[in-house]
């Protein structure tokens, strides 16, 4: 993917443009809003990573500005500011997803991962989700595996569907927190977790294939896993 | 918490009572003693008078002889001065002169009291006693000279009336004398009241409203602003300690997680478990950072703007249904009594985070098989929720102290968490105004969150 990155703390830009292109993107990166402005309306981006607070122009008029100029790259805001309203805001001028710091550099990564595939694929139509040989239907909400019935709770089920939207994406805590619970909290113990070991018991424990991965230190990724990691 | 004002009126008014009858009181005492000196004053007055006429007529007597006398008497008689008592009579109580037609019975000599009866010639006026003079003038001779008294009562009469109008003004002005001076003291008074309560539940940037005179209460006013000014400052600077320490400290911490990372792709299997070990520290105490910052910002006030009307049977649920396969997990049973829907206005993030702090400790420290009660109900305006377990508990002597910042029960040092659960929980029952209270469950420990239901 070709990601621009808008951010003037130097350190900060250092470890996200590292950590993108061990992930094999192609980053651009300004450090003020003009330059950057600039960048995002002559060159061409998959995803645009911009900082709220910038020098030059601040980050939520260069996105009212994108926005009007019918440039429709993903983009995701980087702020200090965590208020649901602050939040409200970004996403209001345009931005698709925000992020607080500090942020691991996974979380990024996983969020940016979802925005690049968001743009490319149309998933409007869709009202079936596979995955090897697990299906869940959007209408009905019926699971199957193998053909065979899985009951699942209604929790389990928005957590089953949301890994499958992003199937073969690493999803952090916090997105499930925000999207499967709808609350931005801090829980103190992993609770995620045991909710997942449940659904997992019933999506993979039956079958030779386990397809729900934990990824430490990061999150968890629904995928057909790769012989060679075996 | 809020019937301040009324006491400050009870007590304005209960001062302007008193200073009323005190005021009241003293001018009853002067109006008394008043009185008191014109009775005398006329008593003595009508004396005088009759002293005087009484000296004349002896002094014609003594120089012009009796027939004179009799012939002045006379004279004073057809002068139509009906108050006027004249009688000269001799020994034998014949009536020589006058203007009464007997001579009353029990007349000793010198000054006495009379009543007069049917003693008069003419009866004009309706009073019936009279102040008078007995005095032997020779052996044969006696003379009786008096004023009758009705003059006198009447004057008293008068007197007594005067006194009463005055009476009715003095109570008249002295109330609302005292009304209308004090409501402008109990006005000022209300309106610091009334700021400071503000000021109390969080709004730290009012300041109590005085013009620039330099009366009492202005200077009562500047100085209480002045001293809310010092404890803004002071409050700021905390904030910004904590804040700056959290913030600088979390920037490095998160670079230091993001090596971490990087240094993860590019390890042997051996050495994966000790960086992933380090990462889950550097997230334990990026939690705790996250926290401090949390409880400040709650504290500030700043998270006010995002209340919302949110339904609190929907909140728990949902903490319960986050919460259930930890507390299954661990095979405890989790019963919920909620009354009918209520909705209140709060932070709706907020107070999820609170429920589920208060959630976890329950399930953290309740034995395997124990049961987690949770209630929520309205009586008496209060919103009442409650959350109890059949754990460990909590000492009461430790009651107050688990609210403050990384506080931990000894027995539950090293023991995973940072001691500031519930801090968060204290901060955010307070920007909803909410009471919180820790009781007894013999054995385990009832949290209790009581909303006004002004939050409705």
């Amino acid at each position: 993917m070709k990601i621009l990155l808008i951010e003037d703390d130097k350190s900060v830009a250092e470890f996200i443009i590292k950590g993108l292109i061990e992930k094999s993107h192609v980053v651009d990166h300004r450090l003020d809003g003009k330059e950057g402005l600039f960048m995002a309306t002559t060159e061409s981006y998959d995803v645009m990573i911009i900082d709220r607070m910038l020098p030059g122009i601040d980050g939520l008029t260069i996105i009212r500005t994108l926005r009007a100029s019918k440039i429709t790259a993903s983009i995701l805001i980087l702020s200090a500011m965590a208020d649901v309203e602050q939040r409200v805001e970004g996403l209001q001028s345009g931005a698709d997803d925000y992020l607080v710091k500090p942020f691991s550099f996974s979380e990024l990564h996983a969020r940016v991962e979802i925005l690049g595939r968001r743009n490319s694929s149309n998933d409007s139509q869709v009202t079936e989700l596979i995955v090897a040989d697990l299906k869940v239907d959007l209408i009905s909400h019926k699971v199957t595996r193998s053909s065979q019935n899985i009951e699942l709770l209604a929790t389990e089920y928005r957590l089953l569907e949301y890994l499958m939207r992003h199937a073969g994406q690493v999803v952090s805590r916090t997105m499930l927190l925000e999207h499967v619970w709808d609350y931005h909290f801090d829980p103190q113990t992993n609770v995620i977790d045991v909710h997942m070991s449940r659904l997992r018991k019933k999506i993979d424990k039956q079958f030779n294939i386990p397809l729900i991965q934990t990824i430490r230190g990061s999150g968890y990724v629904l995928k057909v896993p790769e012989p060679s990691a075996q | 918490m809020f019937d301040n004002s009324q006491i400050v009126n009870n007590s304005s008014i209960r001062l302007i009572f008193s200073y009323s009858a005190l005021y009241i009181t003293s001018s009853v005492i002067l109006l008394i003693f008043v009185f008191w000196f014109s009775v005398v004053y006329m008593k003595q007055q009508v004396d005088h008078h009759i002293e005087f006429d009484a000296k004349t007529l002896i002094s014609i007597y003594t120089q012009f002889g009796r027939e004179k006398m009799i012939e002045s008497i006379h004279e004073r008689i057809m002068n139509e001065d009906y108050d006027s008592i004249y009688l000269l009579y001799d020994n034998d109580k014949n009536i020589l002169s006058g203007n009464l037609a007997k001579i009353p019975p029990n007349l000793s000599s010198g000054w006495q009291e009379i009543s007069l009866n049917d003693y008069r010639f003419v009866k004009t006026l309706h009073s019936d006693r009279a102040r008078v003079m007995n005095k032997m003038l020779d052996e044969d001779l006696f003379f009786l000279n008096g004023l009758d008294v009705n003059a006198l009562d009447s004057q008293k009469k008068l007197l007594i009336m005067i006194m009463s109008i005055g009476l009715v003004i003095i109570l008249v002005t002295g109330l609302l004398g005292g009304f209308i001076m004090s409501r402008s003291t109990i006005r000022k008074i209300n309106i610091m009241n009334s700021t400071i309560l503000k000021i109390q539940n969080g709004d730290l940037q009012l300041r109590i409203p005085h013009s620039n005179t330099n009366t009492d209460y202005d200077l009562l006013a500047t100085n209480i602003n002045n001293m809310l000014d010092q404890i803004r400052i002071l409050i700021a600077d905390i904030q910004n300690i904590s804040n700056h320490i959290s913030h600088d400290l979390r920037t490095p911490l998160t670079r230091m997680r993001g090596k971490l990372e990087h240094v993860l792709l590019h390890t042997s299997y051996e050495q994966t478990n000790n960086i992933l070990d380090a990462i889950d520290e550097a997230d334990t105490l990026l939690s705790a950072f996250n926290a401090i910052l949390r409880i400040s910002k709650v504290e500030s006030g700043a998270a006010k703007t995002n209340f919302t009307d949110l339904s609190l049977n929907r909140l728990i649920e949902d903490v319960v249904n986050f919460y259930e396969p930890l507390a299954t997990e661990k095979n405890l049973s989790i019963h919920t009594e909620l009354s009918s829907s209520i909705v209140i206005k709060g932070d709706r993030d907020m107070l999820f985070q609170a429920l589920a702090n208060i959630m976890d400790n329950s399930i953290k420290y309740s034995d395997k098989a124990g049961k987690i009660n949770i209630l929520l109900a309205e009586k008496n305006k209060q919103i009442i929720l409650q959350i109890a377990d059949n754990g460990k508990g909590i000492p009461e002597s430790e009651h107050e102290n688990v609210f403050k910042r990384f506080f931990q029960l000894t027995k539950h040092r090293g023991s995973q968490g940072h001691g500031l659960g519930l801090s968060l929980v204290a901060a955010i029952a307070k920007l909803h105004k909410a009471q919180i209270q820790l009781k007894d469950n013999d054995p385990g420990l009832i949290v209790e969150v009581l909303f006004s239901s002004k939050l409705k």
